[in-house]
């Protein structure tokens, strides 16, 4: 039956301090922004239509490929030991989305019209309208996925059997929409190359933009597995040892993804003949990017798989997080309108940074919340090894 | 300096080639060293 919540401190902990107050502070700011305007919350211009919150959208769908990746990796290629951190990765998963559907609503304002792209006028040629839809659908997927949390939770075992019946048919059709919106991010900007320095756009963005999201949900994984250890290692089933174990097989799936990525972004330079780019100040910071947060991480993480350091291998996963955000924030805001003067370039609005540290914030405390209560990192009594 | 757009390809993909060619080179040393047990006294 539902279990109580821990009492670790009553209401007026630390934790729920901190967090309140952000929430309280960057709720105002929101409410703010649909009273008076995007122009009185953020420093967005005609000429600069994208800005922080358009770079976070993309950084948060990116990390929120944990719930894809993880369990490709358990239903479909059949590698069950990694099961523990399904629940987790997906839930991580789900909260990245709802943190982007959030966001672009801030962004675009209007949140009552957002079933217009689905009912009223479907832009069947627009990319948008394709983000829209598997946006929209891999949403309800992984809210069904997340669903026997909440069945065990509540008791209801009828309707906990069923969605466990279909998951590997929700999973196959998570990967699918994955792979759909999850490229055509990318593919926003391939519409925009005047705009885009030559370093980061490609006719193969929309590759690059698929892989390095295969990278952050494996690194995600391992940062959630790592924090949920160290928060509730009490309710977690799995021992340390086991997660090391675990931490240390993943570092070989991130190795490779991200020499997948190395090797595609190399051969990219080359077909386009972008050599003399990397000569230049933008060609600096691009190589602290591919070579600092690429191919350092990639070989760091092949050699803590080699020497079994799961240590080594969660400090790389952090540094891969920071690349994959900085190379969504490289190509959405720094590296976009590259050729203006640094007076007309953009720079965000404080409130707009407020809005996202909200929105993590937000996230962090519905992740907690559901941990705290549901069978998220433990088998439910009633069910034990029986999903 | 490329006059026409099938010397720059010419040039770019050859480029590419050998260096996929490298990279495939490179694919097979990854993985034996990612893969190397490491045996420890």
């Amino acid at each position: 039956m539902i279990a109580p919540a821990e009492n670790r401190g009553g209401l007026f902990t630390p934790f729920n301090i901190i967090t309140g107050l952000i929430l309280v502070f960057g709720g105002a700011i929101v409410v703010l922004r649909f009273a008076y305007g995007l122009g009185y919350a953020t420093n967005l211009t005609h000429t600069t239509t994208w800005g922080l919150w358009t770079g976070f959208k993309l950084v948060f769908v990116a990390l929120a490929a944990s719930g894809y990746a993880l369990t490709t990796a358990v239903y479909i290629f059949g590698m069950h030991e990694y099961h523990p951190l399904v629940r987790p990765a997906v839930l991580s998963g789900f909260m990245g989305y709802t943190l982007f559907v959030l966001i672009l609503i801030f962004d675009l304002g209007r949140a009552w019209r957002i079933y217009y792209p689905f009912l009223v006028r479907p832009g069947v040629t627009s990319a948008l309208f394709e983000i829209a839809l598997c946006v929209a659908l891999y949403y309800t997927t992984q809210f069904v996925e997340l669903t026997p949390v909440g069945f065990e939770w509540l008791g209801w075992k009828r309707w906990r059997k069923v969605v466990v019946g279909v998951t590997v048919g929700l999973t196959v059709f998570g990967l699918f929409l994955s792979m759909l919106h999850q490229s055509t991010l990318g593919a926003l900007f391939l519409s925009v190359p005047g705009k885009l320095h030559p370093l980061w756009y490609s006719p193969y963005i929309p590759l690059h933009f698929f892989i390095s999201s295969a990278v952050g949900g494996i690194s995600m994984v391992i940062l959630v597995g790592l924090i949920c250890k160290r928060v509730w290692g009490h309710k977690m089933e799995i021992s340390r040892e086991k997660l090391d174990q675990l931490t240390i097989g993943l570092g070989k799936g991130g190795a490779i993804a991200l020499a997948i990525y190395f090797a595609v972004k190399v051969v990219d330079i080359s077909l386009a003949n972008k050599w003399h780019y990397l000569a230049t100040g933008w060609g600096a910071w691009y190589l602290v990017e591919v070579l600092g947060f690429v191919l350092l991480p990639c070989l760091l993480f092949a050699y803590g798989h080699r020497e079994k350091l799961p240590r080594l291998i969660r400090f790389t996963a952090l540094l891969t997080v920071l690349g994959v955000i900085l190379n969504r924030l490289n190509v959405s805001i720094v590296a976009y309108n590259w050729k203006f003067a640094i007076e007309q370039r953009y720079f965000p609005y404080w409130m707009e940074y407020v809005v996202v540290i909200f929105l993590i914030t937000l996230g962090v405390v519905v992740f907690r919340w559901v941990a705290q209560r549901m069978p998220l990192l433990y088998d439910h009594p009633s069910y034990k090894g029986s999903h | 300096m490329y006059y026409t757009l099938q010397n720059f390809t010419a040039h770019a993909k050859g480029t590419s080639y050998v260096l996929a060619g490298l990279i495939l080179v490179a694919v097979v040393v990854f993985w034996i060293f990612l893969n190397k047990k490491v045996t420890r006294k």
